[in-house]
């Protein structure tokens, strides 16, 4: 199976080891990945802004970028629910373009997703003995309906102790730009989800995007909470990892 | 009826008709595949003492007090029930709809021997002949003032929903609005007969009426337990402006044949 | 001031990120809107859990909507013809200001000195109480929270429950002051001196003003939800009874008006139905010693009309008002309804109050108040994609170029360099560069310009050293090993099961949300 990752700008450029993560775990489920080098980003935040030229051009060079993969795999439900959710009202005008974009939005898949319906993968073997809540995104759960995937894989950690996260479906105040716009509402709407990590005791907070994990990592080592976080693929890979040592299956 | 008239319309429509790429208002009526209530939900069944057992448990659930009596014994036991009410909430007027089953059950009787004075919401509809609104006026306001003087309203509804715990009563002379609303304490009784499931069966039976212009209820009012608001902090209050206190009484058989 | 537009904003020179603060500092405020919020959220869920096949009518309340608001001239002029056979007048007015005229003359024809109103939202968007005011008539709010606001002389800041900002202690002295008695701060006693009170209004108003929730188009019938009462009785007791109402407030039939009214009172309270719902159909009739002689509906486009036909925001007209989204939005959860500046708040306001002013630069702002998290659109009971719709208002303002010059400039920035890898990556390390000087222990505490507002309340990490494609070529020719699954499975504790797991359809189509075209009939 020949996978391209879709990195994202922010992944590639804040926090890389989760693309690592991403790809280690796809090549040892037997996947072959490749890293079109001509991706950038997938527009959303000129999008979002209400940039639709802007964002069309960004768009348009990713689905050059990605033509000639048969899938595209992603660590980011908000940049896949860009795709799939606003690429062809993007092109509504652009035919031949419209069609090039719902090609690429059938083929592309956020990681969870992939895993499950794609891979049929659901348990990994992972060991990981910790207390993690999890936050879902909404881009993930609203735009691509990524609900239960991230705690399917979850369940099957061995000795993870998993505590739902209180208001888990409020959004984390992230939204892009709107973080940086209306930095107040976004304060207190980070500051509320942050307690509700921080009630849960939990050791770890894991989540499918980059956007809102850094968000509410932010806040919460501004309140010296001590909480871990990591992306869903970290988590797996470390666990993994944990649990082939733990075999004596000498991986550095 | 009086006469009625449109002001303005026809720019208006032709503004939307315009904005909907028409150059004339549509007048015909358009084809429609969705109509009304999912198939599933329309074609849900229950039989007599199912609709009643229902309907008195989300009456209930409201706070309204239900009760279903035989129809043997209708009269005594509306009789009891109204004496007993009387003599909490003391009543000492009672306001009621000129209907030949609250005659035959005998409410007048019952409320006087209970120690309450019985006002009929009677308005002759042969008075209105030929007289102006503004004639008319002074004896509806008597009514009207008459029924707010009453602790105690008594309807017969034409139908009650069993889904929701509603009672629907529909205007009529004869059949004023303020009976069911001025009072502070309601009391309706019907025949488990005009028990029905759901809000649109409640429609079917105006069906006919509403189809006709001129036999149309210029009211229809849909009571769903007593008045209540949260408009204050939050907290739940009841008895804001309508009734706080809300009796059903359904008079049939089927209830007691099942058990 | 909005008056002379009617469009239902607010005056106050004053923005929304002033009035937002104002609501965030307001600890009160914020305690009150999130318990209302969570409320009638909680209610909401419980009520749509016991309907079941919540989807299935959603997509057919849509469905309702779409078809009437896509033939709209034939029903509302089917409506306005069934009102007149009833003998009821129907007003068509194109603007605010015909509107408030109608209603003007009504009440002069009609020598009325006093006005009693129930609930409507229209009434605040054309500013009908000021205009009856300084007619010199007096206006009551009987709906219990907009008795209350009005008392205090405010605005209400929810769609349902006007004012949750005020506790017992705040309404026990408001009422105190006004009545000459004392008032305990005790909920009963309160509302027992609304009640008493407003029944003496009640019996005087000479004019019952309502809006109207459903106006059924086969019959001409104006559908009023209630809890307390007061629509009954403003519309029982006084002699003529005038209905403003939305001119896209219409359905066809009384069969759709049950899954309309399924819908509503589900969405917005979590009950079956409203304690009161009417259907008034023209005055009333000879014989009948109560109900209006006289019945009038004013049907008002103030700004809808131009929505129709428009792809991008023809979906806002099918909205019931029934404030399921203001009670999912994590923005209104935190900042209330006065910060939104307008009559109508939260989501719905944040879309509706640009589109009906005549200015549309007006109220832009509000299209902002939004992390586009999407909760509005899962709410809806309609499924109007009222996150979608806050992007095109968005773009809408930059193709006016309304938007501040260097945003703009910054995007045209971005755009160069986000469609080419290799200027994006020079943009990368030149951002490196630019940080460095900001970082601390691998965090930036305070950062520059924009940054400004992300630093103040949280942490930010630097820049790592290397980019993820700088660690590619590394990457690529690490050894792989098969990773071995696992024979069985094993469940930890804890976690929810899935519900349903769909099998392993290759497309992902059985996720895929069905936002799929732009076909709005």
């Amino acid at each position: 199976m020949n996978v391209s990752l879709f990195v994202t700008c922010m992944v590639d450029m804040m926090t890389p080891e989760v693309g690592v993560s991403v790809v280690r775990l796809l090549r040892r489920l037997g996947c072959r990945v490749d890293f079109p080098q001509a991706q950038v980003c997938c527009g959303q935040a000129a999008f979002n802004s209400g940039y639709e030229d802007d964002a069309r051009e960004v768009a348009r060079a990713l689905i050059r970028a990605f033509e000639p993969s048969d899938w595209v795999v992603s660590p980011s439900g908000s940049c896949v629910g860009m795709i799939k959710h606003h690429y062809p009202y993007l092109f509504r005008d652009e035919p031949i373009w419209k069609e090039k974009a719902e090609h690429l939005a059938a083929k592309t898949y956020e990681f969870s997703q992939f895993l499950v319906h794609v891979l049929g993968v659901t348990d990994l073997g992972a060991v990981f003995p910790a207390r993690v809540t999890y936050h879902p995104s909404c881009h993930a759960m609203r735009l691509l309906g990524v609900r239960d995937e991230p705690l399917e894989l979850l369940r099957r950690v061995r000795g993870l102790e998993y505590v739902e996260l209180l208001r888990k479906e409020d959004c984390c105040g992230f939204g892009g730009t709107f973080a940086v716009k209306m930095a107040d509402m976004s304060e207190a709407m980070v500051c509320e989800k942050a307690r509700c990590v921080r009630e849960t005791k939990a050791d770890v907070l894991v989540g499918t995007d980059m956007g809102c994990l850094l968000n509410i990592a932010g806040r919460l080592d501004r309140e010296g909470a001590g909480v871990r976080v990591l992306h869903l693929a970290q988590l797996l890979e470390e666990g993994v990892t944990r649990r082939e040592r733990e075999n004596g299956l000498g991986r550095v | 009826m009086t006469a009625g008239a449109q002001y303005g319309r026809d720019d208006f429509l032709r503004r939307i008709a315009a904005r909907l790429g028409r150059s004339r208002p549509l007048d015909r009526e358009p084809v429609r595949d969705v109509v009304g209530v999912p198939e599933y939900f329309a074609r849900r069944r229950a039989d007599r003492a199912e609709l009643v057992r229902r309907f008195v448990g989300n009456w209930e659930a409201l706070g309204g007090k239900a009760f279903v009596v035989p129809t043997a014994t209708a009269a005594e036991e509306v009789g009891r029930l109204l004496a007993e009410i009387v003599a909490e909430h003391r009543i000492c007027r009672a306001a009621r709809w000129v209907h030949p089953e609250l005659e035959r059950l005998g409410v007048d009787a019952a409320l006087a021997k209970a120690g309450a004075e019985t006002v009929l919401w009677a308005f002759d509809p042969s008075a209105e002949e030929g007289t102006t609104a503004d004639e008319a006026y002074p004896a509806r306001r008597r009514l009207i003032e008459a029924a707010e003087s009453c602790e105690l309203g008594v309807v017969c509804p034409d139908v009650a929903i069993a889904d929701t715990g509603t009672i629907v009563l529909a205007a009529g002379p004869g059949r004023g609005r303020s009976v069911s609303l001025l009072p502070g304490v309601l009391f309706a009784v019907l025949p488990e007969e005009r028990v029905v499931l759901r809000l649109g069966e409640a429609f079917e039976h105006f069906r006919a009426a509403y189809a006709d212009s001129e036999k149309r209820p210029s009211s229809l009012n849909l009571i769903t337990g007593p008045s209540r608001s949260s408009d204050i902090e939050n907290d739940l209050t009841i008895g804001v402006h309508g009734p706080g206190v809300v009796y059903a009484v359904v008079v049939g058989d089927s209830a007691f044949r099942s058990e | 001031m909005s008056a002379k537009t009617g469009s239902g904003v607010y005056e106050g020179g004053t923005d929304l990120k002033q009035r937002a603060q104002a609501a965030l500092a307001d600890d009160q405020l914020r305690a009150a809107v999130a318990l209302t919020t969570d409320r009638l959220r909680n209610g909401r869920l419980r009520a749509i859990e016991e309907l079941g096949d919540w989807e299935t009518w959603r997509e057919r309340a849509r469905a309702i909507r779409a078809h009437t608001i896509a033939h709209l001239d034939y029903y509302l002029g089917r409506f306005a013809d069934e009102v007149e056979r009833s003998g009821g007048v129907v007003h068509f007015c194109a603007t605010a200001e015909e509107a408030v005229a109608v209603v003007l003359g009504i009440v002069r024809e009609k020598s009325a000195r006093v006005v009693a109103k129930s609930k409507s939202m229209v009434s605040e968007e054309i500013h009908l109480n000021e205009a009856l005011e300084r007619e010199g008539v007096a206006v009551i709010e009987t709906d219990l929270g907009e008795y209350i606001i009005q008392l205090a002389g405010e605005k209400p800041s929810h769609l349902i429950i006007p004012a949750i900002h005020r506790n017992r202690q705040q309404i026990a002295e408001l009422f105190s002051r006004v009545s000459g008695e004392t008032f305990p701060p005790d909920t009963k006693a309160l509302a027992g001196y609304a009640r008493r009170r407003l029944r003496e209004w009640f019996l005087k108003a000479d004019i019952g003003l309502t809006g109207c929730n459903f106006g059924i188009a086969e019959s001409g019938t104006i559908t009023l939800v209630s809890n307390e009462g007061n629509a009954r009785m403003v519309t029982t007791l006084p002699r003529t009874h005038i209905v403003v109402m939305g001119m896209e407030r219409i359905v066809p039939t009384f069969a759709d008006v049950e899954v309309m009214l399924n819908m509503l009172a589900r969405s917005a309270t979590g009950q079956k139905l409203t304690v009161y719902t009417s259907f008034i159909t023209g005055p009333r009739r000879r014989g009948e010693a109560d109900g209006p002689d006289e019945l009038h509906v004013v049907v008002l486009d103030n700004g809808r009309s131009a929505q129709l036909g428009d792809p991008q925001f023809q979906e806002v007209l099918h909205c019931i008002r029934c404030a399921a989204c203001l009670n999912v939005c994590p923005v209104y959860r935190h900042i209330g309804g006065h910060a939104y500046g307008s009559v109508y708040s939260g989501p719905i306001g944040a879309v509706l109050t640009p589109l009906l002013a005549n200015d549309p630069a007006s109220a832009g702002e509000l299209a902002y108040a939004s992390s586009l998290c999407g909760a509005c659109y899962e709410a809806c009971p309609v499924k109007i994609p009222l996150h979608d719709m806050l992007v095109y208002l968005r773009s809408r303002r930059v193709r006016m170029k309304l938007t501040p010059r260097g945003e703009r400039i910054a995007f045209r920035l971005y755009r160069r360099a986000f469609t080419r890898a290799e200027l994006y990556r020079a943009g990368v390390k030149a951002t490196r560069l630019m940080l460095a000087p900001f970082a601390r222990g691998g965090h930036i505490r305070r950062g520059p310009g924009p940054l400004a507002g992300w630093t103040k309340s949280r942490t930010l990490p630097t820049l790592p050293g290397k980019t993820f494609r700088e660690r590619w070529k590394e990457l690529e020719n690490e050894p792989v090993e098969p990773l071995v699954l696992p024979a069985s499975d094993v469940s930890t504790s804890g976690v929810p099961t899935a519900e349903g797991v769909p099998s392993s359809d290759a497309s992902g189509a059985a996720d895929r949300p069905d936002r799929s075209g732009r076909d709005g009939a």
